[in-house]
C-alpha cells in the first residue's frame, strides 16, 4: 500500500497534467541534478570508499512537480541516489522513488495537508520538518496536518505524522499543536507583537524501546533509568516590533527524554570510558534576537542558552539524522573560502551563545562589517569564538569593488569534530575580494586569503592542518558564462596534514577549477575540484566531510 | 475574539495537563555478569571496525570485553583494523591492516563514525546501513542471541609447530529448508592479544592489548560461493591449508568460519571460531 499510494499519485499528476492547459490548472516544477566522477588520491585520503574503489560514479537527482487546481495543491517529488555520498559521505547509498508527495485543500479557513509536509513550530527550537539536499536532511513529516485561521491574524494548527527516513519512515509518533498571532498596539499602531505557543509530543515506538532497554540493562544500576515512551516538549515565542527595532524571544521546555552523550563517562569494570552513553535529561532553550534597521545602520544581537535539547525521532539516531527540532545556529555564516573552514555546529547538550552582528555605511562610497560571536558550554569552557571585520570600498568615479578584513576564530576541535585531545585550533585570516568590471557584461573578481593556525604544543607543527594560502579569480561574461580558478595550498603543514610513507608532513595543493552556463530557467556547471577534509555546514547543521577528488557536473533547472 | 483567544488557550492547558497522565514503564532488568549458555542458539559474529589512531576505538573494545562476558563463547568478535584510522605509527611493530580487512570494510560499508561495528550483518530495523555505533550494540546483540542455529558448522584443525602449517577441515550441515540461493563460506584467521601501539584519550598507548585482530582469510573476503542445492540436512565439507608467519603467537590464532549470504542481504546464518591446537 506504501508504494501504491505515491504511484496513484503519479499518475494522476501524468493525467493532470495533460489536462492542465484545457481546464485552468497550473503546473511548475524544478529539476536538480548533480553527478560525481571520483578520481582515487590515497595522499589526500580521497580513497578507500567504494566510490574510488571501484564504482567511480555518482548521481543525486530530484524533480519536483506541483500542479494547482480546483482549490487543490499538488506536490510531487521524484528523488534518485545512485552510489550516492550525500547519506554518509564515507559510504555509498543507492535507491529511487517517490521523495515527496503531498495533496493540500483550503476549505474556507480550513487548509488540509496529507503526505509529506515541511513545516515548524516557531524558530524550529520543538518541531522543525525541513530539506538540506547538501548533507541529504529530508526530515519530512509523513502524515496530515490541519490548519485553521480563524480571524486575519490569528491561526491555529494541529499536525500528527511520523518522519520521513529515505524512502520510509521512522516507527515514532509525533504530534503537535500550535497557535500563531498578530496584534497592533499603541498610536498610529506603530507597535506590533506576534506571538505563538506551540507543544509537541512523540511517542517511541516499541522498537526503539526495546532497544533502548536492552542497552540500558547493560549499564551499572548508578547509570541506568526508566525511560520514558513519551515526550512533550513546548514554546513560546513573540516578535515584538517598535519602529526600527525587532525583538524575538522564545522560550522552550522538554520533559524527560533518553538522549545519546557523546562524552558520557561509564565505569566498565573498574575502568572509566567515555563515549555514547544514554541519559535521561528534562532540557531547554532560550533563543532571543534583536534586530535594530535604519537607513545606513543595521545591528543584530543573538543569545541562546541551551541544556539537554536533544529531541530525535528516536534515541539511538546520532549526527544530524532524525531531527524533529531545529536549533540555530549561533556563529556568523562565512561565504569565503579559509574563513568559513571551521563552523561551530549548534551543541544540542548544552551551550551558552552570544552574537553580535554590525553594518554601516559610513557613506555611499564605505561600508563596514562587524561581527563577534562567542559559544562556550555551560561549564564556561570555550567553543568557538569569532572577531570579525570588513570594510567595503567602492569609489564614487571608479567602477571597481574592493572588500578587505580580517578574521580570528577560536575552534574547540575536540568538541566539534569528536577529536579527543585535540587543541582549541586558533586562526587569524586576512582576505580581500577585489572586483573590477571589464565592461557592461565582463567582470574579474579575484578573491586572496590567508590562514594563520596556530601551533600544537604538544607535537611543535600547526594545529589540524596547519596555515593555508587561498586565491581565486573568476571571470564572469554576463548573462551567460562564468569561468574561475582557485587553489588552496597547505603553505605550513600542521598535525593532521597527509605525510608520506616516512610520515614527513606534505604541502599539498587542492586547486579547483568551474565553469558555469546559465540559459534562461537551466543552468549547468562543471567542476574539477580537490578538497580538503572539513566540516561542511548548510543552514546551521554541520558534518564532517572527507576529501574530494575529481569531477563534479550539475544541472538545475525550473518551469 | 477574546472568547475565541481564551477558548484556544484553553486547549493549550488541556493539552498540557494531559501530558501529566501517566504512562507505564519499561522494566529495567540488568544483564547477569555470567555468560547466559544455550547451546541451541546461534552463535553472533561482531565485526568490530578499528584502527591504532581512533582515539575513541578503545572504548568500544572495552565494550565489547564487556558484552563477551555475558554472551560467553556465543559471542564471537574480531577486530579489523581498516579505513582513514587505521594506519600504523612509524613506531608499530605491526600492521593491522589487511587487504582482506580493506576489502570487508569497502563490502560491508564504511561507518559513518568510530567505534562502529557490524553485528551478523544484518541490516536492522529503522537503521541506514550495517555499521551499528556503540550505543546499539546491545540491543541488537540480545536480538540476534535468541535465534536458533540454522546451520550446524563441526571442524577439525591440525597444527604442526615445526612447519607452522595448519589443516583445518570443516563440515556445514544445513538444519532448514530455507533457500540456500546466494550463500557464501568464510574462513577469517584471527591473533588475539598483541601488544602495540594505539591512541587513547589518555595519549599514544604503547602497550595497548589488541584483541581478536583480523590477520588473513582463507577465502575471499566476499566468500567462497556454496552450491545453491544445498538440501536440508546435506553436509558439505572444506577443507584449508595455512601456514603462519613466523611472527605470529600460535597460542593466539584461532580461525573463524562464517556462513553468510552475499547478495542485497549479507546476513550472517552460523559462525564458529576455532582455537589453535598448541
Amino acid at each position: 500500500m506504501k508504494r501504491i499510494i505515491p504511484l496513484l499519485i503519479v499518475f494522476l499528476c501524468c493525467y493532470l497534467s495533460v489536462k492542465a492547459q484545457n481546464n485552468g490548472g497550473r503546473i511548475s516544477g524544478a529539476f536538480q541534478a548533480q553527478t560525481n566522477f571520483f578520481i582515487r588520491d590515497s595522499l589526500i585520503g580521497a580513497a578507500n570508499i567504494p566510490q574510488y574503489d571501484r564504482q567511480l560514479f555518482s548521481a543525486d537527482a530530484w524533480l519536483n512537480l506541483n500542479y494547482t487546481n480546483w482549490g487543490f495543491d499538488f506536490s510531487l517529488r521524484f528523488d534518485m541516489f545512485n552510489n550516492s555520498n550525500l547519506l554518509n559521505p564515507t559510504a555509498s547509498y543507492s535507491d529511487q522513488g517517490i521523495g515527496f508527495w503531498s495533496v493540500r485543500k483550503q476549505i474556507d479557513d480550513l487548509d488540509l495537508t496529507v503526505g509529506y509536509i515541511y513545516d515548524q513550530i516557531g524558530s524550529g527550537l520543538i518541531f522543525r520538518a525541513y530539506e538540506e539536499r547538501p548533507l541529504l536532511i529530508d526530515n519530512a513529516l509523513y502524515g496530515i496536518r490541519a490548519q485553521y485561521t480563524f480571524s486575519p491574524d490569528w491561526t491555529i494548527k494541529g499536525f500528527t505524522g511520523r518522519q520521513k527516513q529515505q524512502f520510509d519512515a521512522y516507527q515514532s509518533i509525533i504530534k503537535g499543536i500550535n497557535l500563531d498571532g498578530f496584534l497592533l498596539a499603541g498610536e498610529k499602531q506603530a507597535i506590533s507583537i506576534a506571538p505563538g505557543l506551540g507543544i509537541v509530543n512523540r511517542t517511541l515506538d516499541d522498537n526503539s524501546m526495546d532497544a533502548l532497554v536492552a542497552v540500558i540493562n547493560t549499564y551499572n544500576a548508578d547509570e541506568a533509568f526508566v525511560p520514558n515512551y513519551n515526550t512533550y516538549a513546548f514554546t513560546f515565542y513573540n516578535t515584538l516590533s517598535v519602529g526600527a527595532f525587532s525583538w524575538f524571544l522564545e522560550a522552550a521546555y522538554k520533559t524527560e527524554d533518553a538522549m545519546i552523550d557523546p562524552f558520557g563517562v561509564r565505569n566498565l569494570d573498574g575502568q572509566e570510558v567515555v563515549g555514547d552513553r544514554f541519559i535521561n535529561k528534562a532540557g531547554s532553550v532560550l533563543y532571543t534576537s534583536i534586530n535594530y534597521a535604519s537607513k545606513g545602520l543595521a545591528i543584530t544581537t543573538e543569545a541562546k542558552r541551551t541544556e539537554f535539547f536533544t529531541f530525535r525521532t528516536r534515541p539511538q539516531v546520532t549526527f544530524n539524522r532524525g531531527m524533529i527540532n531545529f536549533l540555530p545556529p549561533m556563529a556568523r555564516v562565512n561565504t569565503y573560502r579559509l574563513t568559513s573552514r571551521y563552523n561551530a555546529a549548534t551543541q544540542e547538550l548544552g551551550e551558552i551563545a552570544f552574537l553580535g552582528d554590525i553594518i554601516y555605511n559610513v557613506n555611499d562610497q564605505i561600508k563596514i562589517n562587524a561581527n563577534a560571536s562567542n559559544i562556550e558550554n555551560l561549564d564556561g569552557v570555550l567553543l568557538y569564538r569569532e572577531l570579525m571585520t570588513a570594510i567595503t570600498l567602492e569609489p564614487e568615479k571608479e567602477d571597481w569593488t574592493i572588500t578587505a578584513g580580517i578574521q580570528r576564530q577560536q575552534y574547540n576541535q575536540e568538541v566539534f569534530e569528536f577529536k579527543p585531545n585535540a587543541p582549541l585550533v586558533e586562526t587569524i585570516t586576512p582576505f580581500a575580494d577585489f572586483l573590477y568590471p571589464l565592461s557592461e557584461n565582463q567582470a574579474l573578481r579575484l578573491e586572496l586569503q590567508y590562514m594563520h593556525v596556530g601551533e600544537d604544543p604538544a607535537v611543535e607543527v600547526g594545529q589540524d592542518y596547519g596555515s593555508w594560502a587561498f586565491a581565486l579569480a573568476e571571470f564572469t561574461l554576463a548573462p551567460h558564462w562564468s569561468f574561475s580558478l582557485s587553489d588552496m595550498y597547505n603553505v605550513r603543514p600542521g598535525k593532521q596534514s597527509p605525510t608520506d610513507e616516512n610520515d614527513n608532513r606534505l604541502d599539498l595543493h587542492y586547486p579547483r577549477v568551474d565553469l558555469s552556463y546559465t540559459r534562461n530557467a537551466n543552468r549547468f556547471a562543471l567542476s574539477y575540484v580537490k578538497q580538503v577534509e572539513g566540516v561542511v555546514c548548510t543552514g546551521g547543521i554541520c558534518r564532517l566531510e572527507p576529501a574530494f577528488s575529481g569531477w563534479k557536473f550539475e544541472i538545475t533547472s525550473s518551469f | 475574539m477574546t472568547r475565541l483567544f481564551i477558548s484556544i488557550c484553553r486547549i493549550f492547558l488541556i493539552s498540557f495537563m494531559l501530558c501529566s497522565c501517566e504512562e507505564i514503564p519499561p522494566v529495567i532488568n540488568p544483564l547477569p555478569n555470567e555468560p547466559l549458555l544455550d547451546t541451541t542458539r546461534q552463535n553472533i559474529l561482531v565485526e568490530e571496525f578499528t584502527g591504532n589512531r581512533c582515539v575513541n576505538c578503545p572504548a568500544g573494545s572495552t565494550e565489547l570485553a564487556r558484552l563477551k562476558e555475558t554472551y560467553g563463547d556465543q559471542l564471537i568478535i574480531v577486530a579489523i583494523h581498516a579505513g582513514s584510522f587505521a594506519r600504523p605509527y612509524p613506531e608499530s611493530q605491526n600492521d593491522f591492516q589487511t587487504n582482506s580487512g580493506d576489502a570487508l570494510l569497502n563490502y560491508l560499508g564504511q561507518p559513518l563514525g568510530y567505534p562502529s561495528a557490524i553485528i551478523n550483518r544484518k541490516l536492522f530495523p529503522d537503521e541506514f546501513d550495517l555499521q551499528l555505533s556503540r550505543s546499539l550494540w546491545p540491543a541488537f546483540l540480545m536480538q540476534e542471541a535468541q535465534k536458533l542455529s540454522r546451520i550446524n558448522i563441526i571442524s577439525d584443525i591440525t597444527y604442526s609447530p615445526l612447519s607452522r602449517n595448519v589443516q583445518l577441515a570443516v563440515e556445514i550441515q544445513k538444519q532448514t529448508t530455507e533457500d540456500a540461493e546466494n550463500l557464501r563460506f568464510s574462513v577469517m584467521v584471527v591473533e588475539d592479544n598483541i601488544t602495540d601501539y594505539q591512541l587513547t584519550p589518555q595519549g599514544v598507548d604503547t602497550m595497548y592489548n589488541h584483541r581478536h585482530n583480523l590477520r588473513d582469510m582463507l577465502t575471499a573476503s566476499t566468500g567462497n560461493a556454496i552450491p545453491s542445492t544445498w538440501a536440508n540436512g546435506e553436509i558439505l565439507e572444506r577443507s584449508f591449508q595455512y601456514t603462519l608467519p613466523e611472527a605470529w603467537q600460535a597460542s593466539e590464532v584461532s580461525f573463524i568460519i562464517i556462513i553468510h549470504e552475499n547478495g542485497v542481504q549479507k546476513d550472517v546464518w552460523a559462525v564458529e571460531e576455532i582455537d589453535l591446537p598448541v
